[in-house]
């Protein structure tokens, strides 16, 4: 195992080449899922306003009063 | 005539993310395999080089990353074209998702390469036309996006974008030519060769698997990508209110 480890010499250039590339693997899936994850979590808050600006009947909404402050 | 159409229909965006959808755990499981095969194979079971001794197992994820670095540019740029020539929304949506994903692979590409470089060329870094035209193109990915982001009209970030794309595809050849072309550190093509690849199976294997789950995993990624840029494409469109859970 310490053989193995050790890499003829070599382990200071074979392990962190091989850290770099599973880093860089783990990020790309990550990166991947939490981009269509966000997207489509934006996509359904939008169709859940769309359908419910179209349920709202127009009579509910206030009529605009003057005189009233911020 | 089939053929057409069925392309036709890949091309429209629901089709196509519910396709993608079904495609991924497809690209993902064999690409896992062959990824944790190759590499089991190549640090455990490949005998150590005759010259190179243990530092050649850096091969098992160099050459998968410059593969991909090189692929992932080819088909963004083939993308783009696509995009710009027949405005289809789908393949901006392919290029814009292919650019992160070789941009890292490029990223890779250039970190083990200088790791594998300092014990046997003596250096980390030499302005040799391999090294340098790599390089050029990790900055080529970084243009790319940020030339995408620095619109807020998608529509115009596309078409910026992929005529960068379009004329840095020239860089392609170049790389992989360099090493015949220009005096170079780097050594020639090993499994690309002719009077076939300069490894023995024990060696070469393990390659072949890590090239093919690499490539693999970039489908992979690339289908959950463009979803995620379908979605934010199709902004209004109406097959938005059928998605299902997943």
């Amino acid at each position: 195992m310490d053989d193995f480890l050790h890499m003829g010499g070599y382990a200071r250039f074979v392990w962190p080449s091989y850290g770099i590339a599973f880093a860089v693997l783990v990020w790309n899936v990550w990166s991947a899922l939490r981009l269509h994850a966000r997207a489509r979590q934006r996509a359904l808050r939008r169709i859940a306003m769309d359908q419910s600006q179209a349920a709202e009947p127009k009579s509910n909404q206030a009529p605009a009063r003057s005189g009233e402050g911020p | 005539m089939a053929t057409w159409t069925w392309f036709h229909k890949l091309s429209s965006p629901p089709h196509f993310y519910r396709i993608a959808g079904r495609l991924i755990p497809w690209f993902a499981v064999p690409a896992a395999i062959l990824i944790v095969g190759g590499i089991y194979g190549g640090l455990v079971r490949a005998p150590a080089d005759y010259q190179q001794g243990d530092a050649f197992r850096i091969v098992y994820v160099h050459a998968p990353a410059a593969w991909l670095s090189l692929m992932c540019y080819t088909t963004m740029a083939a993308a783009a074209a696509v995009g710009l020539i027949w405005r289809i929304k789908l393949a901006h949506a392919l290029a814009a998702a292919t650019a992160p994903i070789g941009a890292s692979f490029a990223l890779v590409c250039l970190a083990t390469g200088s790791l594998w470089g300092r014990p046997m060329w003596g250096t980390w870094w030499e302005w040799d036309a391999r090294l340098t035209s790599q390089l050029i193109l990790f900055f080529l990915y970084l243009g790319y996006m940020a030339l995408r982001s620095a619109f807020d009209d998608l529509q115009r970030a596309d078409r910026a974008s992929a005529v960068l794309a379009i004329v840095g595809v020239v860089n392609v050849p170049i790389i992989h030519f360099s090493v015949y072309w220009w005096n170079s550190l780097h050594q020639g093509s090993t499994v690309l060769r002719k009077g076939g690849p300069a490894m023995p199976p024990s060696m070469l294997i393990p390659l072949l698997m890590c090239l093919g789950g690499f490539t693999l995993l970039y489908a992979a990624l690339a289908c959950i990508r463009v979803r995620g840029e379908v979605l934010v494409r199709e902004r209004n469109a109406a097959w938005l209110r059928e998605l299902g859970p997943r």
